[in-house]
C-alpha cells in the first residue's frame, strides 16, 4: 500500500544504509599518519638545559626572537624564575619539548601540527586555521598566536616553511621546532649558541650524542650522570628536553 | 477541548502569519540593526586580526567560545520540550513545542556561528572539510554540531507539515499557496499520511536526545581532554549536558512567555504550563547542583598542585565575585524563588528563569577563562577583559535569536495545531513504531 | 793556578751539562688503541690503549682519553671517557656504540710533565655490537585508540542515514498518501 512501509522493508533499508555506512565510513576519515620513526638510522632531538649554569639572562629568547623575526611577545623559548620551596629561585629556559606523545598533535582538527620524523613537532602555517585547541592543550605554554601581522622580515621574498616558518602568518600559531632550519645546515640552534653559560645541550638519542657547541658527549651519560629530569612528565607527554637540576651555582666558578 | 475551542486554538496559532503590525516592524528594526551591529564587529575583526579582541597569549579562549557554549546550551529547550515530553506523553506540552523548536534551531545556529567567529583563519574553514582529523575534538564538535542541527531541522519541520497544509488550505490561491502546498507534502490529514509523519517523529524524537547529549557532551570534551587544572575532569561531559538542559529549559520558559503575551496566546499557554516546567527547571537545576558540588567536593578534598589554584580562585580570589553570584543569585535563589509554595505566577517562573539564564552564561565565563589564566607554568595568572568587539558580537548574537523567531512566525504558526490535535485524541490512532500515544494522561 | 783554572772550568761545565734538559729524556710517547669484546655483552667492547715511550718502556699513571669522532651537526669528538694507564701502560674503556657500523675511535695523552710530549692515535672499529635501536615507546592503548574512530565514523553515518530515513520515509508516506487519495477520489 503506498504510504506504508512494512517492518521487513524497514529494517532491510536500515540494513542496506548500515552496510554502505560500514564501507564509506572509511572515506572521510583521512586521517595524517603523524608520528617519528620509531626506528632506524633518522636522528631523534632532544635537549638537555643546565639548570646549574642557567644565569636567566634571556640571550637565547632574543636570539630566537631575532633569527624567526618574532615579536617581543613570542617566546619560543622562555625563561621562567622558578621559586624553589627552600626559598631561592633559579631560572628555568623552556623551549618546546617536542614531546613523544604531543597533545598539540592530537587534538590539531586539521593536522597542520605534525611530527616529522626526527621528532620535531611543526607547525604547517599554511594549514593552520587558527582555532588555537593546540594552546589550550600544552601543558607547558610553549605555542603562540599571532594574534597580528609578525615585524616585517627584511628579505622580503622569504617563502615561509614550517622548519622555517619566517614570516610568521598572522591567524596561525607558532612554536619552537628545535632551529631544525640551521640544524639541517650543519648550524647550531640559535639559543644554544646564543647561551653565553653554554647551559643548553642538544642532542639525538639514536646516535647517542649530545653537544653544547664546546663539548660533545654521549646523551644518556650526560643525562644519567647528572640524574636529568624532565618537567610534568607525569601528564604522560614524553617531552624530549631534560633538566640538569639547579640553581646556577655553577655560575660562581 | 470542544470543537469551538480548538478552532480558536487554530485561529491564535495561525495569527502571525501575514500578520505584521507596527509593534513587529519596530522590533524587527531594533533586532536587525543590533544583528547588523554584530556583524560590522566582525568584519572589523576579520580585517584586522584578532588583537582586535581581548585574547592573548596566556588567555586565548574568551567570550567566543563561552558564547558558542551558552547558546548551544539554550538550543537544548527543544530537545527537553519537544522530544522528552513527547515520549513521556505530557500531553501539556502541545501548545509550547513550535515555540521550543523553533527557539532551539535558531539558538543552535546562532552558537554553531562562534566557533567560525573564534577562528584565525576563518578562510581556511574548509581544510575542516578537506582534513579532518578524527583525534581531535574540534572535529567531533563538527561532526556532532552539524548532525544535531540536521536533525533538529527535520525535527522542527516534520511536525510542521500538518500545520503548512492547514496554512495553504487558508490562503488564497496563488505562488504563496503553491509554496505552502509544495512543503505541506499534500498533507490531507488521512490515516496513512498520519501514519508514516507519526514514524518520523518518533524516530526523530528518540533520536533527537542521545543527539543533543552527544552535542554538549563534545563540547565539554573540548575542554577535558586537556590538562588544565580546571577543566580535566571527567565529570565535564554530563556537567556540560546538564547545564544545557538547564539552561535550555529556562529559556522555553522566557520566550514562551514572551510570545504568549505579544502574540496573544493566553488562553492556551496558562500558569499551569508555567509550573511544569519550572518542575522540571527545579529538578535540572538540583540535580546540576549536585554535579557541581561533586566535583568542587572530590578536588577542594585532595587539593593537588593541577587543581589547587583553580579552586581558590574561584572560592576566594579574584573569581570569587562572579562565582558567588552564579551559585547564589543565578542557581541556588531562582530555583527557590520557583519552587516557592503558593501559586506559581508566570512572572515569578520568568525571574527564576532569566537569573538562571544569566547564571548559566556566568559559569561558562568561570569554566572557560580561569581554567586558561590559570599558571599552568611558574608564571602568574592571565587576565582577560574582552572589547567592543566581543561585547557587540555577544550582543548581535543574542539579539540574532529572537529575530529569526519573529521572521519564522511570521511563516509558520506559532503553536502546533497538529499536536494539539493529536493529543486532544481529535485524530484517529491506529499502529505506527511508537503506539504510546494513547488518549491518557489528564490534565 | 792552571789546575784551579781547570777545575773551575770543569765545574762550570759540569753545572752547564747538569741545567741543561735531558734530550736523551725528552719522551715522544706512542699509543697503540684497539678494541676487543668484552666478556660481559652489556658492555660491548674493551677499548685499549697502550703508551709506551720510542724504545718501548711502558709510561704508567697516565691519564688517556677516548673519544669517538661523530657528524652531529657538523664533525665532532664525542667523550667516551677516560682511563689512566697501569704498569704496563695500558689504559681501558668499556663502550658500547650506540650504532653498528665503522667506528672512528681516537685516544689521547694529552702530554705530562714538560717532557713527555702528547700523542694521539685513532682507530677503526667494526661494531657489530651495539646498544638497542632507540625505540620510541608505543603508547599504552594503541591498538585500540586507532581503531575507535571507524566504530565512531559508522555510527555517525548510521545516524545520519536514520534521520535521512525519518525524513524520507514519513514524506514519501505523505506524499503517497495524498496521491493514493486523490487516486480513489477521482478527478477533482
Amino acid at each position: 500500500m503506498a504510504g506504508q512501509l512494512s517492518r521487513r522493508q524497514l529494517l532491510g533499508t536500515l540494513g542496506g544504509l548500515g552496510t554502505t555506512a560500514l564501507a564509506a565510513g572509511f572515506v572521510p576519515l583521512a586521517f595524517h599518519e603523524a608520528g617519528a620513526a620509531e626506528t632506524g638510522p633518522k636522528r631523534q632531538w632532544a635537549m638537555v638545559i643546565d639548570l646549574r649554569k642557567c644565569d636567566g639572562c634571556k640571550d637565547c629568547t632574543e636570539a630566537c626572537q631575532e633569527v624567526h623575526h618574532l615579536p617581543k611577545s613570542f617566546e619560543w623559548i622562555k625563561v621562567f624564575e622558578v621559586e624553589d620551596k627552600q626559598g631561592g629561585s633559579f631560572f628555568m629556559p623552556r623551549p618546546c619539548f617536542q614531546c613523544e606523545n604531543a597533545p598539540c598533535l592530537r587534538v590539531c582538527p586539521v593536522a597542520a601540527t605534525y611530527k616529522d620524523d626526527e621528532g620535531i613537532v611543526l607547525v604547517d602555517q599554511e594549514r593552520c586555521i587558527g582555532c588555537r585547541m593546540c594552546m589550550a592543550a600544552c601543558p607547558y605554554g610553549a605555542r603562540y598566536f599571532n594574534y597580528s601581522d609578525p615585524p616585517i622580515a627584511p628579505n622580503p621574498f622569504q617563502h615561509a616553511t614550517p622548519e622555517f616558518p619566517v614570516p610568521q602568518q598572522k591567524g596561525t600559531v607558532g612554536k619552537c621546532m628545535f632551529c631544525v632550519h640551521r640544524t639541517d645546515n650543519g648550524e647550531l640552534p640559535a639559543c644554544l649558541e646564543a647561551c653565553g653559560m653554554q647551559a643548553i645541550w642538544i642532542g639525538d638519542m639514536v646516535q647517542d650524542v649530545a653537544t653544547n657547541g664546546t663539548e660533545t658527549v654521549r646523551l644518556s651519560r650526560l643525562i644519567k650522570d647528572n640524574d636529568a629530569t624532565r618537567y610534568k612528565e607525569e601528564l604522560g607527554t614524553g617531552p624530549r628536553v631534560y633538566y640538569i637540576a639547579g640553581h646556577g651555582q655553577h655560575l660562581e666558578a | 477541548m470542544d470543537r469551538r475551542t480548538l478552532a480558536l486554538y487554530r485561529e491564535r496559532a495561525t495569527w502571525s502569519i501575514g500578520h505584521g503590525d507596527k509593534k513587529f516592524w519596530v522590533s524587527l528594526f531594533v533586532l536587525s540593526s543590533l544583528v547588523a551591529a554584530g556583524v560590522y564587529a566582525y568584519v572589523y575583526q576579520v580585517q584586522r586580526g584578532l588583537w582586535v579582541t581581548g585574547l592573548n597569549q596566556k588567555v586565548s579562549w574568551g567570550f567566543y567560545i563561552i558564547n558558542c557554549v551558552f547558546f548551544i546550551g539554550i538550543s537544548y529547550g527543544g530537545a527537553m520540550t519537544s522530544a522528552i515530553l513527547r515520549l513521556t506523553n505530557a500531553k501539556w506540552r502541545a501548545p509550547l513545542t513550535r515555540i521550543a523548536e523553533a527557539t532551539a534551531v535558531a539558538a543552535l545556529f546562532v552558537g554553531a556561528v562562534y566557533p567560525i567567529i573564534d577562528l584565525g583563519r576563518p578562510d581556511r574553514i574548509i581544510y575542516l572539510l578537506q582534513f579532518p582529523q578524527v583525534g581531535s575534538p574540534v572535529v567531533w564538535d563538527l561532526v556532532a554540531i552539524s548532525t544535531y542541527m540536521v536533525a533538529s531541522l527535520v525535527f522542527l519541520y516534520l511536525p510542521l507539515i500538518p500545520d503548512l497544509a492547514t496554512t495553504r488550505d487558508s490562503l488564497r490561491p496563488g505562488l504563496l499557496r503553491r509554496i505552502y502546498g509544495m512543503l505541506a507534502l499534500g498533507w490531507r490529514g488521512l490515516p496513512s499520511q498520519e501514519r508514516a509523519l507519526r514514524r518520523g517523529i518518533g524516530i526523530m524524537a528518540v533520536l533527537i536526545i542521545p543527539l543533543a547529549i552527544s552535542v554538549h557532551s563534545v563540547l565539554a570534551w573540548l575542554f577535558a581532554v586537556t590538562v588544565r587544572g580546571g577543566w580535566h575532569s571527567t565529570i565535564f561531559a554530563p556537567l556540560f549536558v546538564l547545564a544545557a538542559m538547564l539552561s535550555g529549559v529556562a529559556a522555553v520558559i522566557i520566550v514562551v512567555a514572551v510570545f504568549r503575551k505579544v502574540y496573544g496566546l493566553q488562553q492556551f499557554i496558562t500558569t499551569k504550563h508555567f509550573r511544569y516546567l519550572s518542575y522540571l527547571l527545579i529538578a535540572l537545576g538540583m540535580g546540576y547542583l549536585y554535579f557541581m558540588v561533586s566535583e568542587y567536593l572530590t578536588e577542594a578534598y585532595v587539593l593537588e598542585e593541577s587543581t589547587a589554584p583553580v579552586l581558590e580562585a574561584i572560592f576566594t580570589g579574584s573569581y570569587a565575585p562572579a562565582f558567588w553570584s552564579f551559585t547564589i543569585l543565578g542557581l541556588v535563589f531562582p530555583l527557590a524563588l520557583a519552587a516557592l509554595p503558593g501559586r506559581l505566577t508566570i512572572a515569578r517562573a520568568c525571574t527564576a528563569s532569566a537569573l538562571v539564564i544569566a547564571g548559566m552564561w556566568l559559569k561558562r565565563f568561570l569554566i572557560v577563562v580561569p581554567g586558561m589564566a590559570e599558571p599552568i607554568m611558574p608564571w602568574d595568572w592571565g587576565r582577560y577583559a574582552p572589547t567592543w568587539v566581543e561585547i557587540t558580537i555577544t550582543i548581535g548574537s543574542a539579539a540574532a535569536i529572537p529575530l529569526i523567531l519573529i521572521v519564522f512566525f511570521r511563516f509558520f504558526p506559532v503553536m502546533s495545531v497538529h499536536e494539539m490535535e493529536e493529543v486532544e485524541g481529535a485524530v484517529e490512532r491506529s499502529g505506527g513504531l511508537a503506539p504510546a500515544y494513547g488518549g491518557g494522561g489528564d490534565d | 793556578m792552571t789546575r784551579l783554572f781547570a777545575a773551575i772550568l770543569g765545574a762550570v761545565a759540569l753545572l752547564a751539562v747538569g741545567q741543561q734538559p735531558a734530550i736523551a729524556d725528552h719522551v715522544k710517547p706512542t699509543i697503540d688503541v684497539g678494541a676487543r669484546a668484552s666478556d660481559r655483552s652489556e658492555l660491548g667492547y674493551i677499548i685499549d690503549a697502550r703508551l709506551r715511550t720510542a724504545d718501548g718502556k711502558a709510561i704508567g699513571d697516565a691519564a688517556i682519553r677516548f673519544y669517538e669522532l661523530v657528524t652531529f651537526v657538523g664533525p665532532r669528538e664525542m667523550f667516551l671517557g677516560g682511563a689512566t694507564t697501569d704498569s704496563q701502560g695500558v689504559a681501558s674503556i668499556a663502550y658500547l656504540p650506540a650504532l653498528t657500523g665503522t667506528r672512528q675511535i681516537v685516544a689521547r695523552f694529552a702530554g705530562c710533565c714538560e717532557h713527555i710530549a702528547a700523542a694521539e692515535a685513532r682507530f677503526a672499529l667494526e661494531a657489530t655490537i651495539a646498544k638497542p635501536a632507540f625505540r620510541q615507546e608505543r603508547q599504552p592503548l594503541a591498538a585500540f585508540s586507532d581503531r575507535v574512530p571507524y566504530v565512531v565514523g559508522v555510527l555517525v553515518l548510521a545516524v545520519w542515514g536514520l534521520i535521512g530515513f525519518a525524513l524520507f520515509a514519513a514524506a514519501r508516506g505523505v506524499i503517497g498518501g495524498a496521491r493514493g487519495a486523490s487516486r480513489k477520489e477521482g478527478p477533482a
